[in-house]
């Protein structure tokens, strides 16, 4: 890739990627400070590659896997120098998937913020999906970045919506509309 | 009708992520299934509050983008002013490096490529246009950006001279990449919306005009489009600021504002005297000031643009006049300039309120007792009655119709709804089922909390609907139950552990809350059997008798299984304690009560009443004088009704039961729409 197209391609993502791969990215760790490190250090790994006349199809894939990885490395660095994460399922694992991400705090002495207790319910998947939907993805980048079907995207999705409805009790609506569902439902459909 | 939608075609449809196929199923069943449609609409409102928690952490700011765009481009040129150093000759391939070993170290690279290069600074001396022109490019970067394009800006225009005075406003607007879409709306300071403005996807324009009716758009006054310095020419005086300011939105002509254009426009006149400065207002936010003066018609106009000194983003921009004894200074100060997600919850902002039915349309009223904007034509009855039966189902679902103090009203143009709730966060709860009523134009929501009902203002509980309310929960004095030894002695006998006199109390406010339960259900069934005799839902369309149907359902299963607990509760108790014979629990012969449902609903209410007070009566006490000090006569007397009380009770509650059973068989013949099916299928099918 030459320079030029180099130096544009990173424009571009200032521009128009960067503020939703940080904002994720510090959801993930928990620390936005940490976050710009991890997707700055990132961003220059592949400036490098490319640099080095790598020739990479999805600049953007490529980076947000070496991001999920750093991610990794760090939650798993922090769970064996004596900061506990409990593992979710299965023995401790290869990549950040399988770590409790910690909620979010702007300062280190603060609340957790509400969005962080609002996917407190979800599974690392869950939270994954949909935070990657607030930043506006496509189910498709979604599935590419997490190396995930399209169709689990989906599910994912709407298991972690409805699990943030129940648990929220604003599921009122809903949960009414299911007791009419199982009331009439027989009847009617 | 189909089976119902799965969740995640729900939530992929409101994403727009669906296949063509897919999708056209689901739109259709959305249309013909109140179920679904409410499901949607939960997932929606769940997406919208995730996003609007997102949002209420703005990190990163623009600024510190820039900060990490800096400072990466800073080691990029660094690293391929290395490269060159190291590799001089054309052509030659690189050394491949590996980023295996680097990511294994994880987070010491970060810190090892920290200490790489120390961050620079840009600070080249820039002239005007230089710097004009990359504002230009940055606001054209941020609005071809893919997704929605928002600008909040504040407007401040004062008045210096000849007569001082301060006006604020506030402008938003929103716009899609491709620049087809586009919505405005400009409140005053106060937050009122005064005028608001639509383009759809399919290019149609709507505004509103004056007392905020949706209006197709007019065309702008001026064929051209007005510049700022025109401002001027209104005079600026306090009654044509607001006039001056439509105007020059409306000749936008559907393009957000942009502030370099207007800088352009201004600086490219005869004699205009450019100027670039930095300063630093605050620490660590530099801002590039580009000016530009000019002499118009013996006026002296100043443009002032300001801009991030490192994003180039443009932040604030006044213009200010002088000249002939007047001096006046309009400021605008873009607080939000952004780009959003291209996602569906979004979309909504695009779309004005009118009734097509084809589509469904949302608006939430900026206050809950605004009327929400509707169209300017007069609705027809149908119309009406259908907005209706949805608010109606909209309470219901909240459980508003069991007794709290809303009303709803109905006039030629519009459904009204009207009362006290406990508390803000339950008034939010119906404004916005509200708002997602079909139409949501025909609809008005005046709500007020306790509070604000007690510090003034109309007071719209209606009391007729209210009033089964009052004798809820009545302090017991167990000392006031006529027959008390009696009572005691039945549960005495009914051996258990626990006190005689704890059981009692237990038992009579149960009784108390069960029959109070179903009064409610009762109150429901009779305002919709008051509302919709047999001749209204003849008037009905499919859909709003279907939802009537549910609802006359939902009470009367409630219904049924409150007398039916009220029942087993109390009919052992009452046959032993009024020494009434045990009555075979067969099923009571139901007397024809009534034709239709709404005549059987209405005299289940009037002796779902009767049990109600009976009940109250015998077991809540209140006036009953104390036994042993009353005299004998009246003793008896008490003694004997309240005997008869409880006899009345039992056979009222088996009549109850039977005539329940015939009322649900009765509302589903005359509600039904089973054979009604095909008719929806057909209105669907066909185009609207």
């Amino acid at each position: 890739m030459e320079q030029e197209e180099i130096r544009r391609l990173f424009q571009e993502f200032y521009d128009s990627w960067y503020a939703s791969l940080l904002r994720y990215v510090a959801r993930s760790v928990g620390s936005v400070e940490l976050a710009k490190d991890l997707v700055q250090e990132s961003f220059l790994l592949l400036c490098k590659e490319l640099l080095n006349g790598k020739k990479i199809e999805n600049p953007k894939g490529w980076t947000f896997r070496v991001v999920r990885r750093q991610i990794g490395n760090y939650l798993r660095a922090d769970r064996y120098s004596g900061v506990s994460f409990e593992p979710i399922e299965g023995t401790p694992g290869r990549d950040a998937g399988e770590f409790v991400r910690p909620a979010l705090r702007v300062e280190a002495d603060e609340e957790p913020d509400r969005l962080s207790r609002l996917m407190e319910p979800l599974s690392v998947r869950e939270r994954e999906v949909i935070l990657l939907r607030l930043e506006g993805f496509r189910y498709k980048e979604i599935a590419e970045h997490l190396g995930i079907g399209s169709a689990t995207v989906k599910t994912f999705l709407a298991r972690a919506l409805k699990k943030m409805q129940e648990r929220s009790g604003k599921a009122g609506a809903a949960a009414g509309a299911r007791a009419e569902q199982s009331r009439y439902g027989q009847a009617r459909s | 009708m189909d089976k119902h939608v799965a969740d995640e075609l729900l939530v992929a449809h409101l994403d727009g992520e669906l296949a063509p196929k897919d999708e056209a199923r689901v739109a259709r069943h959305l249309k013909e299934c109140w179920h679904c449609r409410s499901r949607a609409s939960a997932f929606s409102e769940q997406m919208r509050l995730l996003a609007r928690e997102r949002d209420a952490q703005p990190f990163p700011s623009p600024h510190e983008v820039d900060e990490a765009r800096r400072e990466f481009f800073a080691r990029f040129e660094e690293a391929t002013a290395r490269q060159h150093r190291r590799w001089p000759w054309v052509g030659m391939p690189p050394r491949s490096w590996s980023w295996k070993p680097a990511l294994a170290l994880g987070v010491l690279v970060g810190v090892f490529v920290g200490l790489w290069f120390v961050p620079r600074h840009r600070s080249a001396p820039q002239s005007a246009a230089d710097v004009l022109a990359s504002i230009e490019r940055s606001e054209n970067t941020l609005r071809a950006a893919p997704g929605y394009f928002h600008q909040a800006i504040r407007v401040e225009v004062s008045l210096k001279r000849p007569t001082p005075l301060h006006w604020r406003g506030e402008l938003e607007v929103w716009a899609d990449s491709e620049g087809n879409r586009y919505s405005s709306r400009w409140r005053d300071s106060a937050g009122r919306l005064r005028y608001a403005a639509w383009r759809t996807a399919g290019g149609e324009e709507f505004a509103t005009d004056a007392t905020l009716q949706l209006i197709p758009a007019p065309s702008p006054p001026a064929a051209h489009r007005v510049a700022l310095i025109e401002l001027w020419g209104y005079g600026l005086a306090a009654g044509r600021i607001e006039d001056a300011f439509l105007d020059w939105m409306r000749s936008r002509r559907w393009q957000p504002v942009s502030f370099a254009a207007d800088f352009r426009a201004f600086a490219d006149g005869e004699g205009a005297v450019l100027k670039v400065e930095r300063l630093a207002p605050a620490p660590g936010r530099p801002v590039l000031r580009l000016s530009a003066s000019r002499v118009v018609d013996g006026v002296l106009v100043t443009l002032v643009l300001e801009a991030d000194a490192d994003s180039h983003r443009p932040r604030l921009e006044y213009v200010s006049f002088e000249g002939g004894g007047r001096s006046a200074e309009v400021r605008f100060v873009a607080y939000r300039m952004e780009r959003l997600p291209p996602v569906q919850w979004l979309a909504a902002v695009f779309e004005p309120p009118t009734p097509r039915r084809s589509r469904r349309r949302r608006i939430i009223p900026a206050s809950p007792s605004q009327p929400l904007v509707a169209l300017k034509r007069v609705p027809t009855q149908a119309e009406l009655d259908a907005a209706e039966i949805e608010v109606r189902y909209a309470l219901h679902r909240l459980g508003v119709c069991l007794g709290e103090p809303v009303r709803i009203e109905r006039d030629t143009s519009r459904v009204r709804v009207r009362g006290v709730v406990d508390s803000a966060e339950r008034r939010r709860e119906i404004v916005v089922a509200l708002a997602q009523v079909e139409d949501p134009g025909l609809v008005e929501a005046n709500i007020q909390t306790i509070e604000e009902a007690l510090t003034g203002g109309p007071n719209w509980a209606a009391p007729g609907e209210t009033g089964q309310s009052a004798a809820r929960k009545p302090t017991i004095a167990e000392s006031d139950l006529p027959l008390r030894n009696r009572f005691l002695e039945y549960f005495r006998q009914s051996g258990s552990s626990e006190p005689a006199a704890a059981r009692l109390t237990a038992f009579v406010n149960s009784a108390l809350d069960i029959t109070a339960a179903a009064l409610d259900q009762a109150w429901a069934l009779r305002r919709l059997a008051e509302r919709y005799p047999p001749d209204e839902v003849s008037r009905l369309n499919v859909q709003s008798r279907w939802l009537l149907e549910v609802m006359v359902r939902a009470h009367l299963a409630t219904l049924q299984q409150k007398m039916a607990s009220a029942e087993t509760l109390l009919a052992p108790v009452f046959s032993s304690v009024a020494g009434i014979p045990r009555v075979p629990n067969s099923p009571a012969r139901a007397p024809l009560s009534g034709v239709n449902w709404a005549q059987t609903a209405l005299a289940i209410f009037s002796r779902v009443n009767r049990v109600h007070d009976l009940v109250h009566g015998v077991l809540g006490g209140g006036a009953a004088p104390d036994t042993d000090q009353a005299p004998k006569e009246s003793r008896k007397v008490l003694v004997r009704d309240a005997e008869q009380a409880m006899a009345e009770s039992l056979a009222l509650m088996r009549t109850v039961r039977g005539e329940l059973r015939q009322a649900k068989l009765l509302a589903a013949e005359e509600l039904s729409t089973e054979g009604h099916v095909a008719e929806i299928a057909r209105q669907t099918e066909s185009p609207e």
